[in-house]
């Protein structure tokens, strides 16, 4: 019991800690905002923030890439946007149209928004996940090519673990004929989603990539194209000419409109799954916290304290419910992509 | 704002994803997944061969009891064999020897017979001299005396019965 109670503790501080720091920069502004709280934590930032104590600020600036149509690229540190230099014409806009935007201030006084390829936190967050993917995958098959015969150990289990469940659970009962092809895709799919999710949870990280749409958007576009370019006659002839009753089809062509329309929202149900659950997972914890924060200023510090226990109760639940999430998550992702990918190679039955 | 995606976010999400694929299904999936393939077929083949052998292993058992049932009926059929061969020798060598005897005995017989017959023809003879000469002696001596006579005849036949 007695490692238990040190996970306890562990995932208490880790619970709070970092809520603690959004809510004393959210306080920074007079009266707490909740939903300020709440977004600054779900969306993507110019810097990594760690920690906050009243005006003291433990983050990593990040570097912010612009290319301005006027004056061409621009690479510094987010620390700049903070603390400008003279004549720096960059700063991040706080309202208006342009909310949550760096803006360019140009010389006759008008502001435009250049375009914005900054690594910014989630970018940091991808490029982190993928090298823990790449160093625990590559060890993995590198063990697995030094003792071919022997019973696998180590890192070798857990990747091969991976290997065989999406290949047996996802790849081959869901992948149609074609399966193998597929499979080093349906591989780095789960395995990237799956940890993007996980890492998600150690909350004093910050990181939130798998709930960020951009993310979610690229894998489902891979998935999207795969999907077109690899379909057969057999698949597009089922879009022109469903196989349903003719008045389905002529005069008006419902049926072949509704699976024109099927192409496109199937990656996008895909992309907005993993990302609304992922994002939910997240608020739902930010909620939880933010409502001792809120009950200590609106109320007092003490009912605050008493909502305290209560809500690190439920985050901790939320937590692991989000665990949960993650795999289920991750596996959906790639379950459905080898499903479209089966319906697209498929040679009918 | 966090529903509409960011390009910049997606220009770098689609080159590291990129990346990390490229690298991934160069070293370590195909290694990985051939490794699995190989030791699943590995697998497979020694449980192939383990019930193979197991096979065997009955077939054997199942000739050796066969082999040890043949060869249990082949010594009973030698013993049995063996013990008629006896009984057939006894039985001839019993017959043999009940044949020699009747010969024997038959032999025996006839000689006795043989014999039997020549002493009769002896006798014959014997009585035959005998008798005459009893005649010659009683017709000689009933010549002189009739005394002497009867004495002579009695004297002659104690020699006979001497004889």
């Amino acid at each position: 019991m007695e490692w238990m109670k040190k996970i306890i503790v562990i995932a208490l501080i880790f619970t709070v800690l970092p809520f603690l720091s959004f809510a004393a920069e959210a306080e920074e502004h007079g009266e707490f905002n909740t939903v300020d709280y709440i977004f600054d934590h779900v969306n993507d930032s110019h810097e990594w923030h760690f920690l906050s104590f009243g005006d003291t600020h433990i983050s990593i600036p990040l570097p912010v890439i612009l290319h301005s149509k006027q004056s061409g690229w621009h690479i510094f540190l987010s620390s700049q946007l903070h603390h400008p230099e003279e004549g720096f014409p960059f700063k991040m806009a706080n309202d208006g149209p342009n909310d949550g935007k760096i803006v360019e201030l140009l010389a006759d006084g008008s502001e435009s928004v250049p375009f914005d390829i900054s690594l910014t936190k989630t970018v940091l967050a991808t490029i982190i996940v993928s090298l823990i993917m790449l160093f625990v995958l590559i060890k993995g098959a590198r063990m697995t090519r030094k003792n071919p015969g022997k019973a696998p150990k180590g890192i070798q289990n857990v990747v091969e673990m991976l290997v065989i469940f999406v290949r047996d659970q996802i790849a081959k009962p869901f992948g149609g004929h074609q399966y193998k092809r597929l499979l080093p895709y349906l591989l780095t799919l789960f395995t990237f989603v799956l940890l993007a999710n996980m890492i998600g949870l150690i909350l004093p990280l910050g990181f939130n990539i798998t709930g960020n749409i951009a993310v979610t958007f690229v894998l489902a576009s891979i998935t999207f194209l795969i999907t077109t370019f690899n379909g057969n006659k057999h698949y597009w002839m089922h879009i022109v000419n469903p196989d349903v009753p003719i008045f389905m089809k002529v005069p008006v062509p419902l049926m072949p409109l509704i699976e024109f329309a099927g192409i496109f929202i199937k990656p996008i149900v895909l992309m907005i799954r993993l990302f609304a659950n992922m994002l939910a997972g997240h608020m739902i914890i930010s909620v939880l916290i933010a409502l001792i924060f809120l009950m200590s200023s609106v109320l007092n510090p003490f009912v605050g304290a008493g909502i305290s226990i209560i809500s690190i109760v439920f985050s901790l639940f939320m937590i692991m419910l989000d665990l949960l999430v993650s795999f289920i998550q991750a596996y959906i992702f790639t379950l459905l992509s080898a499903m479209y990918f089966n319906m697209a190679t498929d040679n009918g039955h | 704002m966090f529903l509409i995606p960011h390009l910049g976010t997606i220009i770098w999400t689609t080159i590291i994803f990129g990346i990390i694929f490229f690298i991934l299904n160069k070293f370590a999936w195909p290694v990985v997944l051939k490794a699995i393939e190989d030791r699943e077929q590995s697998i497979d083949k020694a449980l192939v061969s383990a019930k193979e052998a197991e096979k065997k292993l009955r077939n054997l058992k199942i000739e050796e009891e066969k082999m040890i049932a043949l060869a249990k009926h082949e010594k009973e059929q030698i013993v049995r064999e063996g013990m008629d061969q006896r009984e057939k020798i006894i039985t001839a060598a019993r017959e043999k020897a009940q044949a020699e005897a009747d010969k024997i005995i038959e032999e025996a017989r006839r000689q006795l017979k043989r014999e039997r017959e020549l002493a009769l023809t002896e006798m014959r003879s014997q009585i035959a001299t005998l008798s005459v000469e009893i005649a010659s002696k009683v017709v000689h001596a009933d010549m002189e005396d009739k005394k002497r006579h009867e004495k002579l005849v009695s004297e002659l036949i104690n020699e006979v019965e001497l004889n």
